[in-house]
């Protein structure tokens, strides 16, 4: 697999707990350099994911490859080139962050000093506090700095600013940049959409277990209704049967509607009337995953 | 409609409490009612005569050997005092041990584990969080008084009155040491560093119990240990109410001090940590190795510490025991039950007593393979795994480490009985001494592996299981000397078959035994493990 740009890859993979089933036939890749943010309401099965792509769970069915080990039977080879940031650190609380971060670093194979001391400042972190005395925040800039410093082909974060405060969440926008610049590969779950709409080239979208999109927010967009408002003179514009056309609302002498996939039977009905104004929206990510999310009832 | 007030959440919290606790309790209670019933049901059947019981008064009352044992013994030709003695004696350790473990577990464990956050994050208070949890421990109390007052005179003919005093000095004990353990989960860092101060407690007040029965010790000593208060109530009869209103003033004491603290406290902080003193630690340790080390270290160093006292003081009363012996050849036949040839032979004393301290490393063992669940639940070990480290090394490292500090406290324990005995008499070879703590090895060695063998099939059950087990085999044997429980129950624990070194030969079938038990299981387990989820709490 030398060849290929492939860092990871889901292959059918489903877990269940139980009789909760946490994941359903998972496919996916990520490709060298790809910053890629996994999206989905809580339960969705992003942490699950997560899990089985470092190997501490095992799949039901299908299998989970980094670099092309199998995540469950070589997870040390895997792990000599990932890093991964949990979405809840806990730490030792006997040692200092310094101390942790030290173990970590040495643990991982080695890490460059100053590189640690960088982050440790532009997080704004104190290094020499026992572990039990971190808030919330200053666990997670732990598992930031341990994750960041090693500079591992493979970042894994799974929600990795929650609890971080505004300033810190820009400053890891500029870290994300920074380390997809230097190639790296990265794989985030989050739930601040504005996070993954600057930071990430493709999201996958995940409801109860499944896939349920994967490609760019571009791609996206498309594929989703986008409105459309116009204003006309005269008759009405007629769109009954125009394909992809609906929510067809007229109010004296304007309509807005909504239209998915390609514009051009709509341009075309249009032009059946005289047309004073027209504006086309793109969704809002807001709305872009109130539809992905909000699709079914979601089940168990 | 209804509406929820602050008070409904309060009994809602406490029912979650209570539903906590409850498998396990269950478990603990039943277990102590049902030896407390056996030994007491037994009165009759082996002392049916007024001599037999009169000659069992006169033997064990004043004879420190038994005495440093079981706790000071009060007219044990009544059925009263013989319950107190002959169950309670044994018992209240372990019911105190529990109340450390309950205790810690509600003062702290639950936040440790980050349960706490959900629950205060609504409308309650810390503070009425740690009193739910105290209420919550006060039912347990009354749930095994009520049991044993009412189930002791089923099956002997203690009267309700007798019964009562008796499951009232037991749960006086459960109580004190239950908010003791609260406390101290306000004041340590964490649940296992309080758990392990509150269990260093209960070995020193052991320690001081034991000491108050040498003939030199002062006459209030035995009053400054709740040990001490628990023998002082004796019977109706000789015995005093004292300890009762000492038993609720201690418990409201440490209580009041628990929320007190606990108000003041930072969620996950700690009262003996500060700023200044927290950023003096510069030292990193970079291997696996001296990672766990430094885990494990002060625990090793803290069961070690009350190795050396228990076995001190034991050794110091030997010669105090066989003189006593040499003066009544007609004890020999009682301390035959204990497994006792040749009583009047120091070594064999010496054997008995470090047999019995077989307790300490194997707490030890226990205490290491809960800290592996700890690990786990708490995400800490995620944090390893995913670096380039094998599971089955990192179940290895702390393995081994436990090994080392199970024979560092064993060889301890030995040596420490020999110097005893040095100070007061004739001082027991060195040879023997480290025959004496080698023998100690091998069965905390198989609690080990026993402890990850259950951590690789059903990791929440890690502690408990061990505690259980280890706590519920010692019993058996216990109880054994003076009762008559079927030998195949007895054979299946232990600490039956741990010879009395260096009285006696060393078992070394028994020893090979317990030794390939604890490897087979610990391998079976680091494959289970392997080979399972990682579960987080
Ligand atoms: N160890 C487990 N045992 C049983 N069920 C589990 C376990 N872990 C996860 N689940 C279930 O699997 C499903 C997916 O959970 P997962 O944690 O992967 O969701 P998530 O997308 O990360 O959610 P969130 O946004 O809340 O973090 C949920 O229904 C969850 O209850
Ligand atoms: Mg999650």
């Amino acid at each position: 697999m030398a060849e290929n740009n492939e860092v990871l890859r889901f292959d059918n993979v489903t877990k269940r707990f139980g009789e909760t089933i946490a994941l359903d036939s998972l496919s996916m890749t990520l490709e060298r350099g790809e910053v890629v943010g996994l999206l989905g309401p809580n339960g969705a099965g992003k942490t699950t994911a997560l899990r089985i792509l470092l190997g501490l769970i095992k799949p039901t069915e299908g299998q989970a490859t980094v670099y092309g080990f199998d995540t469950w039977l070589q997870p040390v080879q895997v792990h000599q080139r990932l890093a991964y940031v949990p979405s809840e650190f806990n730490v030792w609380p006997n040692l200092t962050g310094g101390q942790i971060l030290d173990l970590l670093g040495a643990l991982y194979g080695g890490y460059d000093p100053d590189i640690r001391e960088q982050y440790i400042e532009r997080f704004n972190f104190d290094p020499n506090k026992k572990g039990r005395t971190y808030s919330k925040g200053n666990r997670q800039k732990i598992a930031l700095i341990a994750a960041l410093m090693t500079r591992a082909d493979l970042l894994v974060m799974d929600e990795p600013t929650a609890g971080l405060d505004p300033l810190l969440e820009q400053e890891f926008q500029t870290v994300l940049r920074e380390a997809k610049s230097r190639g790296q590969t990265i794989l985030l779950s989050s739930h601040v959409l504005s996070e993954v709409e600057v930071a990430c080239d493709r999201v996958a979208i995940l409801r109860n277990g499944r896939l349920v999109e994967y490609g760019t927010l571009q791609d996206l967009r498309h594929l989703s209704a986008r409105t459309v408002e116009a204003t006309y003179r005269g008759d009405p514009p007629d769109f009954a049967d125009v394909t992809g056309v609906e929510d067809v609302v007229f109010e004296n002498g304007h309509v807005r509607l909504q239209v998915t996939g390609s514009t051009d039977p709509l341009i075309k009905a249009m032009a059946k009337s005289e047309i004073t104004g027209i504006q086309v929206r793109e969704p809002t990510l807001e709305e872009l995953f109130h539809s992905y999310y909000g699709e079914e009832p979601v089940d168990g | 409609m209804v509406t929820i007030t602050p008070l409904h959440i309060w009994f809602r919290l406490l029912r979650h409490h209570l539903r906590l606790l409850a498998p396990s309790s269950a478990i603990w209670i039943i277990g102590l009612v049902a030896v407390a019933m056996l030994v007491s049901s037994a009165y009759e059947t082996t002392m049916p005569t007024e001599a037999d019981r009169q000659a069992l008064a006169i033997s064990v009352e004043g004879n420190p050997a038994f005495e440093a044992m079981f706790g000071r013994a009060i007219s044990l030709d009544t059925i009263e005092g013989f319950t107190m003695w002959r169950a309670g004696g044994p018992l209240i350790p372990a019911i105190v041990i529990w109340g450390v473990l309950v205790g810690t577990r509600l003062g702290r464990g639950e936040e440790d584990r980050g349960h706490d956050e959900l629950l205060l994050g609504g409308i309650l208070s810390r503070a009425a969080l740690l009193l739910s949890a105290l209420a919550a421990l006060g039912i347990l109390a009354v749930i095994y008084a009520a049991a044993t007052t009412l189930g002791l005179p089923l099956v002997s003919a203690i009267g309700l009155e007798g019964s009562l005093r008796f499951a009232l000095a037991m749960a006086g004990g459960f109580l004190t040491f239950t908010a003791l353990g609260t406390l101290l989960a306000q004041i340590m860092p964490t649940r296992s560093a309080a758990l392990r101060a509150g269990l260093g407690v209960v070995g020193i007040t052991l320690a001081l119990r034991m000491l108050s029965v040498l003939e030199a010790a002062p006459d209030w000593l035995p009053w400054l240990t709740p040990f001490g208060w628990y023998a002082e109530t004796g019977t109706a009869q000789i015995g005093s109410n004292l300890p009762f209103l000492l038993f609720a003033l201690t418990t409201l004491a440490f209580a009041v001090g628990a929320v007190m603290l606990c108000r003041e406290r930072e969620l996950h902080g700690s009262r003996l940590v500060t700023e200044q003193e927290s950023a003096t630690a510069t030292r990193s340790y970079r291997s696996l190795w001296a990672h766990q080390v430094r885990q494990d270290g002060p625990s090793i160093l803290g069961f070690g510490a009350v190795g050396v006292l228990l076995s001190l003081i034991f050794g110091m009363v030997a010669d105090e025991f066989v003189d006593f012996i040499e003066g009544f050849p007609a004890f020999a036949e009682i301390l035959a039950a204990f497994g006792l040839e040749d009583p009047t032979d120091p070594a064999a004393y010496v054997g008995l007593i470090v047999t019995v301290l077989v307790l300490i490393p194997a707490l030890f063992a226990a205490s290491v393979v809960a800290a592996l669940r700890d690990d786990e639940a708490t995400g800490r070990l995620t944090v390893l795994l995913v670096l380039p480290i094998r599971r089955v090394k990192w179940l290895l490292v702390n393995a081994v480490v436990a090994i080392a500090g199970i024979t560092l406290i064993s060889l301890v324990i030995g040596f420490s009985a020999m110097a005893g005995t040095g100070i007061t008499g004739t001082m027991l070879a060195p040879l023997d001494a480290l025959r004496a703590g080698l023998n100690l090895i091998p069965m905390a060695v198989m609690f080990t592996g026993m402890g990850i063998l259950v951590f690789g099939l059903y990791p929440p059950l890690t502690g408990p299981a061990v505690y259980t087990v280890l706590l519920a085999s010692f019993i058996v044997v216990m109880m054994d000397a003076f009762l008559d429980i079927p030998d195949w129950i007895v054979s299946l624990s232990p600490f039956d078959h741990l010879a009395l070194v260096p009285g006696e030969p060393a078992n070394l079938t028994a020893s090979a035994a317990f030794l390939l038990i604890g490897l087979g299981s610990g391998i079976i387990g680091s494959i289970a493990f392997r080979y399972r989820d990682l579960m987080m709490d």
